[in-house]
């Protein structure tokens, strides 16, 4: 109602305004019209009377014109201005005022004879508006009481109570309940039904219908969001890495626990990356760097040193994105730093284990190729040495020089066998008969025999602590105690001390020098420490690699170092090397300690002289791949007597003995050849013969375990190069067996 | 060719005359008589100065000094330099007068004892609208009846009907009012109440024709001119 009427008023008194503009200007036209009817009725006239210089006339044609409607003051001035017939007065400011010129044309020029000026009031205009605002207000007062009075009473009957009810309807709605169905108290005709109210109630059904699912589908979507939420901040406070979230500006709005516990943040957050970042490990800000890292691509990290609160640093990675939302604008970024602190120390242990690997593998394959040397070399000595022993049988004693000759050979390959044996010492495929060994009785011989071969200036010192028993080949042992001691004599040149110190030594973790395999347990060390010249880096790193020395031409085969190696690790034992220039070296050999009695591998093949025994008809089945070898074992052995068949093929040895079984008497087989093992020639032909005596010979580079050659059969085993008595003898023996 | 040049050089001549001309317009406040008597004088002069051409009218007699004074005519007829030039200071009087005006009392009575304006105090008076100086002198004697008609015909209408005793005019304008309307017994008394030299008022551009002016009023003077002609209105 008061919306009503004061919206009445309001147009009422703009339209009261207006009309009293129109009114004003009507006005104010009327009064122009007139004073421009004075000009075309009058001016002639008063221009005749100002010519003759009628001052009588010109008054009464002033008074008549100052009793017009409006007009209050009325004047005829002169050429010069100067007042020459006036009436009425001016008193009122709100006027308007005309001027006209009084001309005659006289001779011919329009000779000015002075002015009339006319003054209204327009006190009048005002006055009739004043009085016309006063009838509009009144009236239109009246009229917009009555009016809006009835269209109040109206629009409640048709409208308010309506909306009264919809608005009360509406106060009562309860989200959460199914809303009931709403109408309208109306009795209207069916013509007029689907009017505005009727789409309102039409619309509020359907939207508290749509509301209740909206709030039934939203409660499940806030349900989900709850959950995802949730989720999400679970998985975001599991994350083990340190997460940042930076505005566009680098200043950091959100952690994760992660970041927390490795920034050692507990409470406060670092305002920007600038904060953790190690100053002097970069060079430029945190934002440079976030665009740095992001415009490489997604997969590239920034590594850096980080600084926590605390101003400890730690090594890490971090990788930036930016978080740009669905409708493109870039609105954070998101920094994930991981410490990689343990993975560089993995990186560098890697790089180390695989120097060591690298190292462990070129011995390795060092071994192979000397083995595989060693084998095919053994036999080839074995042939020489073989024949030549034939030889020198077949020269008579009037042959000295011959003969002279001949042992020269044979003594050459006996150097040339003990070549061999080192070398398969060092590919750790010769022979040893490892047993039960006191450390401190060992290291009482073994100083017993250095003593004379060193010089007096050297003090050679023993220091020996009880310790545990070692399962070692002796002969071997004392070859790498010598081998060790005559070095470290060489290092001193004549001038020191030898050290050597035994003690028993549990080892958690250290690396073995030369095969740089990790070596952990109880171990028997001895120590030989001299006071030499010490050994270069450079130096000490091939110190056992076949045939390295630093001696001179002649005077040392570079394989002493790598004799030990071999020994050492066929013995599961290792070694360590420190060395000081000037100051000395310590070699100190790790043996696994033993504490009960090792039976030895090998059957010791016991040596004696050539024994001739009755051959006649004794038949031989001869089997190695080296040609030269089966020629020379055959040629011997019918020497002897024997009635020899010799075979380079396994395969045709198995066939022919397949067909003459019951003639062959012996088989002296080679271990390793090519289409078939000597093992498993052996089993092959026990099936048909058990009682078969077999001699296995071996190369030394694939040697048989003791309890497989029993289980196999194998009556006697003899190493490679094998010497025409012992073979003759070992004959004889498994034959007589 | 000979024609032609008959033709051709009085034609120039007279076009040089033409062109050489100063043309002067003369206005006069004065109504006939005087006014004719002013054309005559004015016509002489012309006729007397090769040089100079006049033009003349009769106008109101403020208009007539007003416009003279503006400069739109060249020379008013005639007035009284001292009365004029403080309202209209561009006049420039002429030196030598050739009419004098008199303002005269008129009555059908005789021997009436009027040679001022304070004698007509015990009369019935009329005095025309429009004489300034006459109906100013009368209102300050304050006659015994004082008329202030409209025309001089009027006034003398009223003498010859005695409804006024005396009645106050210019003496030629008065003689020329009976004359029109043939009046008897009217007559002038004299001596007249005020006499007063009249001069050309010329605008102060033509300052320089006032020598000229001067001149040829005073042989019009001296050769009986002047009063020949004002004979003629007398």
């Amino acid at each position: 109602m008061l919306y009503v009427l004061v919206f009445s008023s309001f147009v009422t008194l703009i339209l009261t305004a207006l009309q009293l503009r129109i009114d004003y200007n009507y006005g104010v036209e009327d009064i122009d019209k007139r004073l421009e009817l004075i000009q075309i009725t009058n001016i002639e006239s008063i221009t005749e009377s100002l010519w003759t210089v009628d001052e009588t006339l010109m008054k009464i044609q002033m008074e008549g014109l100052s009793r017009l409607p409006d007009v209050i003051f009325v004047e005829i001035t002169d050429e010069s201005g100067a007042t020459i017939v006036a009436a009425g007065n001016i008193d009122t400011p709100h006027t308007i005022e005309r001027s006209y010129a009084l001309n005659k044309v006289y001779r011919g020029i329009d000779t000015r004879l002075g002015r009339l000026h006319i003054v209204a009031t327009k006190l009048n205009v005002y006055q009739r508006l004043i009085d016309t605002v006063l009838i509009i207000l009144v009236s239109q007062a009246i009229k917009t009481f009555l009016v809006s009075m009835f269209i109040l009473f109206i629009f409640n009957m048709l409208v308010t109570r309506h909306l009264s009810k919809i608005a009360s309807f509406l106060e009562s709605i309860n989200i959460q309940k199914k809303p009931d169905h709403f109408e309208l108290d109306r009795r209207i005709p069916e013509m007029q039904k689907g009017d505005e109210l009727d789409r309102v109630v039409y619309s509020i059904n359907n939207m508290m219908d749509e509301n209740h699912r909206h709030y039934v589908d939203l409660r499940e979507n806030r349900h989900r969001l709850s959950e995802s939420e949730s989720r999400f901040s679970a998985i975001f406070n599991a994350i083990t890495d340190s997460i940042a979230v930076s505005d566009v500006h680098g200043n950091i709005m959100l952690v994760n626990p992660a970041f927390r516990k490795q920034f050692k943040y507990p409470e406060v957050t670092p305002k920007t990356l600038d904060t953790i970042l190690a100053k002097h490990s970069r060079q430029s800000s945190a934002m440079d760097i976030y665009q740095q890292v992001i415009n490489q691509s997604m997969g590239k990290v920034y590594e850096s040193s980080f600084m926590r609160s605390d101003h400890s640093e730690f090594s890490g990675e971090m990788t930036s994105s930016k978080v740009i939302q669905p409708d493109g604008k870039h609105i954070a970024y998101l920094s994930i730093i991981r410490d990689i602190t343990n993975r560089k120390q993995n990186e560098a242990e890697k790089t180390q284990l695989m120097e060591e690997l690298q190292q462990a593998q070129k011995m390795e394959a060092i071994g192979l190729l000397v083995g595989g040397i060693a084998h095919d070399f053994n036999n080839i000595l074995g042939s020489i040495m073989g024949y030549s022993e034939l030889a020198s049988e077949l020269v008579g004693s009037d042959q000295a020089l011959l003969k002279k000759y001949l042992a020269s050979v044979m003594s050459s390959s006996e150097r040339a066998s003990g070549l061999i044996k080192q070398l398969l010492a060092f590919s750790r495929r010769g022979s040893s008969e490892p047993v039960q060994l006191e450390v401190d009785e060992l290291l009482d011989e073994v100083t017993m025999m250095l003593k004379p071969l060193l010089p007096a200036t050297i003090d050679l010192k023993l220091i020996k602590s009880g310790t545990a028993s070692i399962c070692f080949d002796t002969t071997q042992i004392q070859q790498v105690l010598l081998n060790l001691c005559l070095n470290a004599r060489d290092a001193m040149q004549g001038r020191g001390s030898l050290t050597i110190t035994v003690e028993n030594k549990s080892i958690s973790q250290n690396i073995c020098f030369s095969c740089h395999k990790k070596i952990s347990g109880d171990f028997v060390s001895i120590r030989i420490s001299d006071t030499g010249s010490g050994i270069t880096e450079d130096v000490l790193k091939n110190i056992f690699n076949p045939f390295f020395t630093t001696k001179s031409q002649g005077e040392g085969t570079g394989m002493g170092l790598s004799v030990v190696h071999g020994i050492l690790h066929k013995h599961e034992s290792h070694i360590l090397v420190e060395s000081t220039i000037g100051a000395g070296t310590q070699f100190e050999l790790l043996i696994p300690a033993v504490e009960s009695t090792i039976k030895p591998e090998m059957v010791r093949v016991e040596k004696s002289q050539p024994e001739v025994v009755d051959v006649t008809n004794r038949h031989i089945l001869v089997v190695d791949d080296e040609s030269m070898l089966a020629e020379y074992l055959q040629d011997l052995l019918e020497g002897y007597d024997y009635k020899v068949t010799a075979c380079t093929d396994p395969l045709e040895a198995l066939k022919l003995f397949q067909a003459e079984h019951k003639s062959i008497d012996l088989l002296i087989t080679d271990q390793t050849m090519p289409q078939m093992t000597g093992i498993e020639l052996i089993r092959q032909l026990l099936i048909y013969k058990p009682e078969l005596p077999v001699i296995l010979c071996s190369g030394l580079s694939d040697v048989v375990a003791e309890h497989e050659m029993e289980k196999c059969g194998v009556t006697m085993y003899l190493q490679k190069p094998v010497k025409a008595p012992d073979l003759l003898k070992s004959i004889a023996k498994a034959l007589a067996e | 060719m000979n024609i032609i040049k008959l033709l051709v050089i009085p034609l120039l001549l007279f076009c040089n005359t033409i062109l050489h001309a100063e043309h002067l317009y003369f206005s006069t406040g004065f109504t006939p008589p005087v006014s004719d008597y002013y054309r005559d004088v004015l016509n002489e002069i012309d006729r007397r100065l090769e040089d100079i051409t006049i033009g003349f009218e009769v106008l109101p007699a403020e208009r007539s000094l007003a416009l003279v004074n503006q400069g739109i005519n060249d020379g008013e007829c005639c007035r009284i330099p001292p009365v004029v030039r403080a309202k209209y200071s561009n006049l420039r009087e002429v030196g030598t007068s050739f009419f004098t005006a008199r303002f005269s009392a008129f009555s059908r009575k005789d021997d009436l004892p009027i040679s001022t304006f304070a004698d007509l105090k015990p009369y019935s008076v009329a005095v025309p609208k429009g004489w300034k100086i006459v109906v100013n002198k009368a209102t300050e004697v304050q006659p015994r009846e004082l008329f202030v008609v409209t025309t001089p015909e009027q006034l003398f209408r009223m003498l010859d009907e005695d409804r006024a005793e005396v009645g106050v005019l210019g003496y030629l304008s008065g003689l020329h009012v009976i004359r029109q309307l043939q009046l008897v017994g009217i007559k002038a008394i004299k001596p007249p109440l005020v006499s007063k030299d009249l001069y050309i008022m010329l605008h102060e551009k033509h300052q320089s024709l006032i020598p000229i002016f001067d001149g040829v009023i005073k042989d019009m003077i001296e050769d009986g001119t002047i009063d020949r002609i004002y004979n003629n209105y007398q």
